[in-house]
C-alpha cells in the first residue's frame, strides 16, 4: 500500500510580482515500510515538500493522500493522521523548548493527546533512544548535540507514528555521532515498522539509509534513484 | 619537515581555573607544524578549537593556559602583548573560521573588508591595494566584478562567503594558516572544493597549514600528516596515507564511520568510549 501519494502538488510563496513557485506539479509515491530520500541543492524545495507532508505548511494545491486518507489543503491534521505523521528537525536546539526539561518535552505530546501512563511511557521512550532516565530533569542546553537529537527522536516516536519525516537529522552532528543516530533510526524503523522520509544534502547519508530517493531540482522531481544508482555514491 | 618548524608547541594545557582537580580541557599537548599540511581531527568537545584559540591568544578570559614552549617562527608567543598579537594575527598568522556569516563584518562590503586588513598590516597605496584585492579574489575563484566587490556578507552564499574569508586571511601572505572547521557550514558538494582551494593556496604560497576538522576522511585527502585528538589529548599521529591502517581504535572508528552506498543495510561502526577510556587509563 502506498503511504504517501501526491498528484500535481504545488506550493507558491509570496504574492503579485514576488510570487515564486516552490513546488511545481509534483507527483510522489512512497510505499509502506520504505526508506525514501529527498536530495537536491539548497532551495530545491525538499524541505518545503517535507513540511507539506508534516501538515506544517497547509497552503498547497493538487492532490495528497497520507496513510490512506485524503488530505484537504488549509486544514490541520486530526485524529490518527495527527499522531501517525511525526517530524524530526535539523536543529534540536530550535525544536525543543529551551526552558522545558526533557521530561516535560516528552510528556507534552502524550498529555495533549490525553493518553494515560505518561511517566512510564516517557521512561520507556528515553530507554528506546538509549538515554539515561536521569536526563529527564535536564534542559536542552545541558545536553550534547547528539543527546538533544535523541530527545527529538524520542518525542516523535511517542505517538507511534507510521510515517516519520526527518529533515537533515544529522547535519548539525559530528560524523561519529551521526553514525550512532543513523544506526538508531534504522533500528527503530525495524522495531516499529515505520516508513521514513529523509531529507539530506549529503548524498552519502541518503545512499546509506534509503531504498529509493527522489532528486529534486527547482521544485520538481528530476529523477528517481534506485538502489543501483544510490550504491554508486 | 626540513628546516625549523614554523609552529612549536610543547606541553600545552588549558584549564578551568575553578576546578584544579579536574582534568584539563587541553591536556599536555605537543605538536609541530612546518611548511606542510597538518590536520588536527577529533569530535566536538575534544579540545581542538580550544587548542586553536590558545595558539592565537584568543582564549576566553578566565581559562588558564600553560605551555613549556609556544613558539611561532622562532618567537615566544607566551610573551606577546596585545599589540604584538594584533600585528601577528591576520598578518603572518591567519585564521579561517567555521561560519562566514559570523566571521565577516556584516556592515562592510567585500572590498572594504579586504582593504581594511591590507591597511592594518601594510603600507600599500590605494591603487596597489585594489590590484592586490582583485588578484586575491581571482585566486579564491571569485570574479573581482563590481557586483562582488560591492556585496555585503548577507548577499553572498555560504560558499562565496567562505571564499571571501579565505581571501581575507591570505591577502597578507601569512606563513601559517589555521583553518578551524572551514567547511562545516557549507553544503556537501562545496566542502571538497573549499578544502582543495585552501590546500592548493597553502602549497602555492609555501605556507604551513593546520586544518581542524571532525571529518577524518575528507581532511586526509588534503593533508600530509594527521593528529587525532580525544578528550584534550593527541592520542594518535600518523601520515595521511597510513590512516586506513592505524591500529588505534578511535582512529579506526573515525575513519570508518562515514556512511556511503556500500554501507547500506549494515550498522555503521560507532565508538566504544568506555573501551577507549580504559585504554587511555581513565
Amino acid at each position: 500500500m502506498s503511504l504517501v501519494h501526491s498528484e500535481a502538488l504545488g506550493v507558491e510563496f509570496g504574492a503579485g510580482g514576488e510570487r515564486r513557485r516552490i513546488l511545481d506539479d509534483l507527483d510522489l509515491e512512497i510505499g509502506e515500510g520504505e526508506s525514501y530520500g529527498l536530495v537536491g541543492r539548497s532551495g530545491c524545495g525538499k524541505s518545503t515538500l517535507l513540511r507539506v507532508l508534516a501538515g506544517v505548511n497547509r497552503q498547497w494545491t493538487g492532490k495528497l493522500r497520507l496513510l490512506g486518507r485524503d488530505v484537504v489543503p488549509g486544514r490541520a491534521f486530526d485524529g490518527d493522521l495527527r499522531r501517525g505523521v511525526q517530524m524530526v528537525f535539523q536543529d534540536p536546539y530550535a525544536s525543543l523548548h529551551p526552558h522545558h526539561t526533557v521530561g516535560r518535552a516528552l510528556s507534552e505530546p502524550l498529555t495533549v493527546h490525553r493518553q494515560s501512563d505518561v511517566a512510564r511511557r516517557v521512561a520507556q521512550a528515553l530507554d528506546e533512544v538509549k538515554l539515561d532516565p536521569d536526563l529527564s530533569l535536564r534542559l536542552p542546553r545541558q545536553l550534547s548535540g547528539g543527546q538533544r537529537q535523541r530527545v527529538a527522536i524520542a518525542r516523535a516516536l511517542l505517538l507511534q507514528p507510521r510515517l516519520l519525516l526527518l529533515d537533515e537529522p544529522t547535519a548539525a552532528l559530528d560524523l561519529s555521532v551521526q553514525a550512532e543516530i543513523l544506526n538508531l533510526l534504522n533500528q527503530l524503523k525495524r522495531q516499529h515498522a515505520m516508513t521514513l522520509v529523509l531529507v539530506s544534502h549529503d548524498r552519502d547519508v541518503i545512499a546509506h539509509m534509503c531504498d529509493r530517493a527522489a532528486e529534486m531540482q527547482s521544485g520538481r522531481i528530476a529523477r528517481i534513484l534506485g538502489r543501483s544508482e544510490l550504491g554508486l555514491a | 619537515m626540513t628546516e625549523t618548524p614554523l609552529l612549536r608547541v610543547e606541553g600545552l594545557s588549558v584549564q578551568l581555573p575553578r576546578d584544579p582537580g579536574r582534568r584539563p580541557l587541553v591536556d599536555d599537548l605537543s605538536l609541530e607544524v612546518g611548511v606542510e599540511r597538518v590536520a588536527l581531527v577529533g569530535e566536538s568537545g575534544s579540545g581542538k578549537s580550544l587548542t586553536t584559540r590558545a595558539l592565537l591568544g584568543l582564549l576566553p578570559p578566565g581559562l588558564r593556559c600553560e605551555a613549556r614552549r609556544l613558539e611561532f617562527a622562532g618567537r615566544d608567543l607566551r610573551a606577546c602583548t596585545p599589540r604584538d598579537w594584533a600585528a601577528l594575527r591576520g598578518g603572518s598568522l591567519a585564521l579561517v573560521l567555521q561560519d562566514p556569516r559570523h566571521a565577516l563584518n556584516p556592515v562592510l562590503s567585500v572590498e572594504r573588508q579586504l582593504e581594511e586588513i591590507l591597511q592594518l598590516h601594510g603600507t600599500l597605496a590605494r591603487a596597489q591595494r585594489r590590484a592586490r584585492i582583485a588578484e586575491m579574489l581571482e585566486a579564491v575563484g571569485l570574479p573581482p566584478s563590481a557586483r562582488i566587490l560591492a556585496a555585503y556578507p548577507h548577499q553572498l552564499s555560504g560558499g562565496m562567503g567562505q571564499r571571501v574569508m579565505i581571501a581575507m586571511m591570505l591577502i597578507n601572505g601569512p606563513r601559517l594558516l589555521i583553518a578551524d572547521e572551514p567547511t562545516s557550514a557549507l553544503d556537501a558538494e562545496l566542502r571538497d572544493q573549499v578544502l582543495e582551494l585552501i590546500a592548493t593556496l597553502a602549497a602555492r604560497g609555501r605556507m604551513g597549514l593546520l586544518l581542524i576538522s571532525h571529518d577524518l576522511q575528507s581532511v586526509a585527502r588534503h593533508c600530509e600528516r594527521v593528529l587525532i585528538m580525544y578528550r584534550g589529548r593527541i592520542v594518535d599521529r600518523c601520515a595521511a596515507a597510513e590512516l586506513a591502517r592505524s591500529s588505534h581504535p578511535y582512529t579506526q572508528t573515525l575513519w570508518s564511520c562515514r556512511p556511503s552506498g556500500r554501507t547500506y543495510g549494515s550498522a555503521l561502526p560507532t565508538l566504544d568510549r568506555d573501551a577507549i577510556d580504559s585504554r587511555l587509563g581513565r
